[in-house]
């Protein structure tokens, strides 16, 4: 696996993403939460839903932009996979920063 | 770890206080503690924001910003933007400008925030972060710094779920209880606050702060249900022994606090600077519920959605998460009441290909509604239903403006509005219900502090930069607010005179929320995917 030098390559950002997961529903068995898992999947009301991807622009310095991103999709947050949500991030951090000096990789 | 440095400044939120509740509890014994204390200081009438509510009322206490500015305007971030308007809930990105928490911590300052809303994601402060209204399944991930929760834990008493807010439940709360349930309702909220107590004691013992701020939530959520109970020129008209009941479990609450008030107070030490405010005041809503939307149906500006019941309970909202599409009809509404909290009428404008009315209409239909709503008039009584319409510009000038809802509504009553559907645009309301009114309270004591002082009414974005004055900081040139130097004894203010931060402002670089933080590769994705779907030609 690639590793990208701030900490946003796919791997990373689902480790990241599973990690947060995991530790909100740690209370109560929900399975194993894959990339594939459906938010919906995890039981968790829609409030901890907003705030998780609260945390996670916080997190990769996003402003509003994973908001603004999953409301353009037309998708229902408790509808997205993990994975989407990961590709959202992925997806935004690349677009602010057009002007990184690093060469990015695919995995 | 325990040390010597004692607090200078304690800010201590009382939401929703009023002098009209207030000031009975400490005349009849109620709150001994706060009236001995708040008779060696000042005191003050503090001024709300033009729509006062919680959130964006107490960003206002806390950034020294109009709502205009540091752009809060509800509990939800609306978004006009795209096919259809939507909102989701409000969070700490939601706040353009810096906090007093951050401009002291940037001061080298040490702060601690208990239960102040719009505070998730915790900002990396210089200090200790519990942010309001979080759920309890997220409490752990919701402290800075993180390995606070574990120390929040070993609390005696302490309950994730009884700290956290439960929206549901509030929500339920809000819309009116069942007699059977209030008693449980008030207990739920004086344990919760013994929570916050328990853990502002905590820290004022274990990691004491230069700046501790507290808020005390529970005033707001019994005044809702029990105004009519606590303000004294109304109680007396309900003497069944179950009101009796209801009325000894709030003034329980409100004895409570004042021992909290009591401790935290000693615990800052008399060297200690000490302020007490709230967001908003009360007062008691009328008899009537006011259904914008059904009034906006009337004018053929609104459609409701096939199978929209009708609302016979008096309720202000949806319970549960349902958003707006469960009851709007988009494709026949152009003006509408996305939440009743924010007593906000909205525009839908028809830019980037979607419906909605043009630029050039917009003036013209925004004037008719305020007309219209200005001549709304009670059938029975003749009397005006709404007495204020405020434009966006009015409500909420500066550079946020563009985010605030395009019309805000004050009624006869201070009450919020439905968003429901109804058979009539009025209907009576099933419960004695409390709602807020723009007078709060202000009161401080401490060193350089006047005493027995009664000060002439203030706004609360005049509470940061004095509490900065108090902290003997610097005072960003931007903020809207200014020290109120009225509640210092003239010979102190005279030797500690405001100061201003060079060239630094209190907003921050960016503006969140702003569609261009997309960035140009991102507004093409979604302009990419807004037209694979049909909303862009």
């Amino acid at each position: 696996m690639m590793v990208h030098a701030n900490g946003d390559s796919h791997g990373e950002v689902l480790a990241h993403v599973i990690g947060i997961l995991q530790e909100i529903t740690a209370d109560w068995d929900v399975g194993e939460i894959s990339a594939d898992s459906r938010l919906a999947a995890l039981n968790l009301e829609s409030i901890n839903l907003v705030y998780f991807i609260a945390e996670l622009q916080q997190k990769y310095a996003l402003e509003q932009q994973l908001f603004n991103r999953i409301r353009a999709a037309d998708t229902p947050l408790a509808d997205l996979r993990v994975v989407d949500v990961v590709d959202f991030v992925r997806e935004m951090r690349g677009a602010r920063q057009p002007e990184r000096e690093e060469p990015r990789h695919e995995l | 770890m325990s040390c010597d440095r004692r607090a200078e400044v304690v800010l201590i939120g009382l939401d929703g206080a009023t002098f009209a509740v207030l000031d009975p509890m400490m005349r009849d014994g109620v709150m001994p503690f706060l009236r001995d204390w708040s008779a060696g200081g000042v005191r003050a009438v503090l001024g709300s924001t033009a729509h006062p509510l919680t959130p964006i009322a107490w960003t206002s206490v806390v950034t020294g910003r109009h709502p205009g500015n540091h752009g809060v305007f509800d509990f939800v971030r609306v978004t006009t933007e795209g096919s259809q308007p939507s909102y989701v809930l409000g969070t700490s990105a939601d706040v353009r400008v810096e906090t007093l928490w951050a401009i002291a911590s940037r001061h080298g300052r040490r702060v601690s925030c208990l239960n102040f809303p719009c505070m998730f994601p915790p900002p990396a402060l210089n200090g200790f972060v519990v942010p309001g209204f979080v759920p309890w399944r997220y409490l752990s991930r919701a402290v800075h710094p993180r390995d606070l929760y574990p120390r929040l834990k070993r609390l005696p008493g302490f309950d994730a779920k009884g700290l956290a807010l439960d929206w549901d439940i509030e929500r339920k709360a809000l819309q009116g209880l069942p007699e059977s349930e209030f008693e449980d309702w008030i207990r739920f909220h004086t344990d919760r606050e013994a929570q916050w107590f328990s853990i502002a004691q905590f820290l004022m013992r274990e990691e004491p702060c230069d700046l501790t701020a507290i808020l005390f939530d529970g005033v707001d959520k019994l005044q809702h249900l029990c105004y009519h109970l606590l303000d004294p020129t109304l109680a007396s008209r309900y003497t069944s022994q179950w009101a009796q009941r209801v009325r000894g479990l709030c003034l329980d609450y409100f004895r409570q606090l004042d021992r909290f008030l009591e401790a935290i107070v000693a615990a800052a030490g008399p060297g200690a600077r000490v302020f007490m405010a709230s967001d908003h005041g009360f007062r008691a809503a009328g008899e009537q519920i006011f259904y914008a939307n059904v009034w906006l149906e009337q004018q053929g500006h609104f459609g409701w959605r096939d199978g929209t019941t009708i609302d016979h309970e008096g309720r202000l909202s949806l319970d549960g998460h349902a958003g707006p599409e469960a009851f709007i009809d988009w494709s026949r509404t152009v003006a509408f009441a996305l939440t009743a909290s924010s007593n906000a009428i909205w525009i839908r404008r028809g830019r980037n290909g979607h419906d909605g009315v043009s630029d050039e209409e917009y003036p013209r239909l925004r004037q008719q509604l305020i007309d219209g709503l200005k001549m709304l008039t009670d059938p029975a009584t003749g009397e005006r239903i709404v007495e204020r319409v405020m434009t966006r510009e009015e409500a909420f000038p500066g550079a946020a403006v563009d985010a605030a809802p395009d019309l805000t509504l004050v009624l006869r009553d201070y009450s919020f509005l439905s968003v429901l559907r109804a058979d009539a645009v009025l209907r009576n309301r099933r419960l004695p219900y409390g709602t807020h009114h723009p007078d709060g309270i202000f009161m401080a004591t401490g060193p350089g502090i006047r005493q027995q002082a009664e000060l002439a009414p203030f706004s609360i974005v005049d509470i940061t930069p004095t509490l900065l004055y108090a902290l003997d900081l610097p005072l960003p040139s931007d903020l809207d607010g200014g020290v109120t130097t009225a509640a210092f004894e003239a010979s102190w203010a005279e030797a500690h005179p405001v100061r201003h931060e060079q060239g630094v402002a209190a907003a921050l670089p960016t503006e969140p929320g702003a569609a261009s933080v997309l960035g140009t590769e991102g507004e093409q994705e979604v302009l990419r995917r807004l037209k694979a779907l049909g909303y862009l030609d």
